[in-house]
């Protein structure tokens, strides 16, 4: 047991030094990936399967291509060797210092607080029954702490729209069709099980690991996967119907929050007898919303149409 | 009734953002309609928080040690009136500033609502994570607005403000991730009497939260994103970051210090911030009287003006509070006036180096005035708002017996004079050649008078400082 | 558990090494992967502090993180668009 976790944090260890060093940005991106991949096994041991799913999902498989591809868009050998200024030897070896003197410290201060009362878990843990669901964090993400939630999808929103203005597609005409190692017919028959996978990830949240993000990641993943193959492509036109889907789960989150406030006294309560229904209802919207912006941070369009063949 | 007015002041403006984008094209009018609700809104709070004891809205209704709190007291109701009336100026600056374009227009008027609402959440979060959430929202709203710009001009300045704007967040959410490990609360209201003494997580903690809100206040030595991103954003977009997206850090600051923080930050952490502010102030000023472009003169008079707000933390008496605050204030409504001035001046001449500037006192006369005018207040003469808010911080040095605080004011004063006066000298003294080549129509009315509007209002500010102090109250824990 | 938590010593390591690595790397793309490092050892080490609850994790500290690596993901999706705009600056539009 304690050997796997220590070979596990040793690894972490060993690929977050390769990912800073490696003289190759190739190299840096990969060790990158197999950390997060890794991170997500070792939140698995942690007892927290739900995050290691979005880790994965996430963090490691959709940013994975996102660094790859833009890897791919950058000159060649950019980022490999910089060129050195001027004391550079002796400042590396300050920061070095520094940022070792930080670890132990950090080290010390994690290993010192590992034992301590947490007033708000227990709270979160003895109110679970009124809150809908049976999943923790699900309750906490979408119930106990919902503000922090609804103010993140701002946060996805505004990034999209960043991102939109800068027209830099990853995914363009000459990139789509043939250089892909994943056939077209192949992604075709993937995609049913990995969209009900996805649906059931968001269904499950209410009561098992799983939940609007980790659903709404695996939805952007098939759609990711559908670009790669170039059966679904970006598009510079932008309709209304998309934008709409866009906004649907903060604007739902948002006036159910605001339109119950005469049934429940507070803002961003719901009444006993509808609660659960609600929150499905919620966390589905969310995970639409999440899954298109997701999406549309990979191929950096306004817009997405099908492939004719 | 009250406790519903801190959710409204989140919500109206982020439901008016969502809706502008779903419809596609840009509507300015519902800007104006919504930054004129806002204003309402918050004077009504002001009023309620005034009168009596701090107004505060409990989310999802859970209570504590769980839920998240919007909380209004004195310091978050004099930001928020800052935020409102800097929204209802800017607004209407930017409708014929915007006019032309519009793509940038939409994206504008779809940014603009949900940043507002992004400030006016931080100013009224009590907690320490949503905190967090509401410092990524400001900084991921005020990016892609230094874009509207033009992508090829600002992409650089953008990726190192997102640079650092990540890393300090994460930072400072690696100190709220201890102290929840130690008060397992992330109510600032209950962190306090939470925290356990005598930690070696405590002082840890504190330092990774106030380095993370250093690094995204633009403070000295992490400075080194501002002048780029705040120089060339639209003017109306400058003045919103500079007024308000970098105050919102120190705001941070001055809550966490005088709140959760009090009891594991000691006095000579205090003595290192003012000494950080001390050097902002000199070598910002300095670096604005060495610019050569009119936009990157005003950018590092933010450098400099942010480190003032600083000299609170080593004297940490109810003047300096009142003086940081003020400082806070003033600053904001003559720096904004100044972007807008400055904005108008670009908008004229198609550039803003400070040589190009001859000769045009006729044409762009109210933008000058306004410059001059909101330049009074930078500089800190009476009897502007920046007058009272150094006056306080004067008087709170001597009060404590550090008097070196006192050379720093004089000095930082003394070159704001400097780099004010350079400019209006070209500006007003060289105007021997008729008018100066330009590319651009004279601004209209709206723009011109918005700026000349708001630097008349950082003078008055000097004028009308009781009430306003007032509303902000002591210090918080403090014994004056 | 009695001796020191080896995920412990890998969330400070995996912190120190971000930090470190914001500090020499100059190509911004190397940055934002060492902000990321960073953001995983703070993730890491808030799953580590959700483990002292005595019945089951605690779900606050768990909420954090999901938030945070959305929040994480969406900023450096941003800052990667932002990369590539940089690097080819000629093409695409400017709207």
């Amino acid at each position: 047991m304690t050997l796997l976790d220590g070979l596990l944090a040793l690894l972490l260890l060993l690929l977050a030094g390769r990912c800073v060093t490696a003289a190759s940005l190739l190299q840096a991106i990969v060790a990158f990936i197999v950390l997060g991949l890794l991170l997500a096994l070792s939140w698995v041991r942690l007892e927290a399967p739900d995050l290691a799913l979005a880790e994965a999902a996430i963090g490691a498989g959709l940013l994975g291509v996102l660094l790859l591809g833009t890897w791919r868009r950058l000159p060649a050998g950019s980022g490999e060797q910089e060129t050195p200024w001027p004391w550079q030897g002796s400042a590396q070896a300050i920061a070095a210092l520094g940022c070792v003197a930080l670890a132990v410290v950090l080290a010390l201060a994690l290993h010192e607080t590992t034992l301590g009362p947490a007033a708000a878990g227990t709270a979160a843990l003895a109110q679970l029954e009124a809150a809908g669901v049976d999943q923790p964090v699900t309750a906490v993400l979408l119930n106990f702490r919902a503000y922090d939630t609804l103010l993140e999808m701002g946060v996805l929103l505004m990034t999209l729209i960043g991102t939109l203005m800068l027209r830099r597609p990853l995914q363009d005409g000459a990139l789509a069709a043939p250089a892909t190692p994943l056939p077209q017919s192949l992604a075709r028959l993937f995609l049913p099980p990995i969209l009900l996978s996805g649906l059931y990830l968001v269904w499950a949240g209410a009561y098992s690991p799983g939940g609007a993000f980790q659903g709404g990641a695996v939805l952007a993943g098939a759609g990711v996967m559908l670009a790669l193959t170039g059966l679904l492509r970006g598009s510079t036109r932008d309709d209304l119907p998309l934008r709409c889907l866009l906004v649907l789960g903060a604007a739902l989150f948002t006036l159910s929050g605001v339109l119950l406030i005469p049934l429940t006294g507070h803002f961003m309560a719901y009444p006993d007898d509808l609660v659960t229904p609600l929150m499905v209802l919620i966390e589905f919207s969310l995970a639409i919303s999440i899954a298109l912006s997701l999406m549309m941070l990979f191929t950096g369009t306004p817009g997405l149409c099908r492939t004719r063949p | 009734m009250t406790e519903a007015l801190p959710v409204l002041l989140v919500f109206v403006p982020f439901l008016a953002g969502l809706g502008q984008f779903v419809l596609g094209r840009a509507a300015p009018w519902c800007q104006q309609f919504v930054s004129g609700l806002n204003l309402i809104l918050v004077l009504l709070l002001s009023s309620a928080v005034v009168h009596g004891d701090p107004v505060i809205a409990d989310l999802g209704g859970w209570g504590e040690p769980l839920a998240i709190h919007l909380q209004a007291d004195g310091l978050a109701a004099l930001m928020l009136l800052l935020t409102a009336v800097l929204a209802v100026a800017v607004s209407l600056y930017a409708i014929p500033a915007f006019r032309d374009e519009p793509r940038p227009a939409w994206r504008f008027w779809t940014l603009w609502p949900l940043l507002l609402a992004s400030l006016n959440a931080l100013f009224l979060s009590r907690d320490l994570f949503n905190l967090y959430v509401t410092l990524e929202l400001v900084t991921l709203g005020a990016i892609p607005l230094v874009l509207l710009a033009g992508p090829n001009k600002t992409v650089d300045a953008a990726l190192r403000y997102l640079l650092f704007a990540l890393l300090g967040s994460l930072v400072y959410l690696a100190g709220v991730a201890l102290i929840y490990a130690q008060a397992g609360t992330l109510d600032l209201a209950l962190l306090p009497a939470a925290l356990p003494e005598g930690t070696l997580s405590g002082p840890l903690a504190a330092a990774l939260i106030i380095t993370g809100v250093l690094i995204k206040g633009a403070i000295l030595p992490f400075h080194i994103w501002l002048p780029a991103a705040h120089g060339n954003a639209p003017a109306a977009v400058s003045a919103i970051l500079s007024a308000l997206v970098v105050k919102a850090a120190i705001y941070l600051l001055l809550r966490l210090w005088t709140g959760p923080l009090e009891p594991l930050v000691s006095n000579d952490a205090g003595q290192l911030l003012g000494a950080l502010g001390a050097t902002a102030i000199l070598f910002g000023s300095w670096q604005a009287f060495r610019q050569s472009r009119l936009k990157l003169v005003v950018a590092y008079s933010t450098v400099a003006q942010l480190g003032y707000m600083l000299l609170f933390f080593p004297m940490a008496v109810t003047a300096a509070w009142q003086g940081a605050v003020y400082h806070g204030l003033a600053h904001g409504i003559a720096k904004a006036a100044l972007f807008l001035a400055a904005g108008n001046i670009l908008y004229y001449l198609g550039q803003d180096r400070l040589e190009a500037l001859r000769g045009i006192d006729r044409p762009l006369a109210v933008s000058l005035l306004a410059f001059g005018l909101a330049g009074v207040s930078i500089m800190g003469l009476p009897p502007s708002g920046g007058f009272t808010a150094k006056w306080l911080l004067l008087s709170a040095s001597l009060q404590t017996g550090q008097w070196w605080w006192t050379t720093v004011l004089i000095a930082g004063g003394l070159l704001a004079a400097g780099y004010i006066f350079r400019v209006l000298r070209l500006a007003f003294l060289q105007a021997d050649d008729a008018t100066a080549p330009h590319h651009g129509p004279v601004p209209g009315p709206l723009m011109a008078w918005t700026a000349t509007a708001l630097a008349l209002l950082a003078l008055a500010l000097g004028l009308i400082s009781a009430p306003l102090l007032d509303l902000l109250g002591e210090m918080p824990g403090g014994t004056s | 558990m009695t001796g020191f938590d080896p995920f412990a010593l890998a969330a400070a390591g995996l912190i120190a090494f971000g930090l470190y690595g914001f500090c020499v790397c100059g190509h911004p793309l190397r940055r934002l992967l060492a902000i990321n490092l960073v953001g995983n050892g703070v993730f890491l080490a808030l799953i580590l502090i959700a483990r002292r609850l005595p019945d089951g994790p605690d779900p606050v500290p768990h909420a954090m993180v999901l938030t945070g690596i959305v929040i994480a993901v969406s900023a450096t999706a941003f800052g990667l668009a932002l990369i590539r705009r940089q690097a080819r600056p000629e093409d695409g539009g400017n709207d």
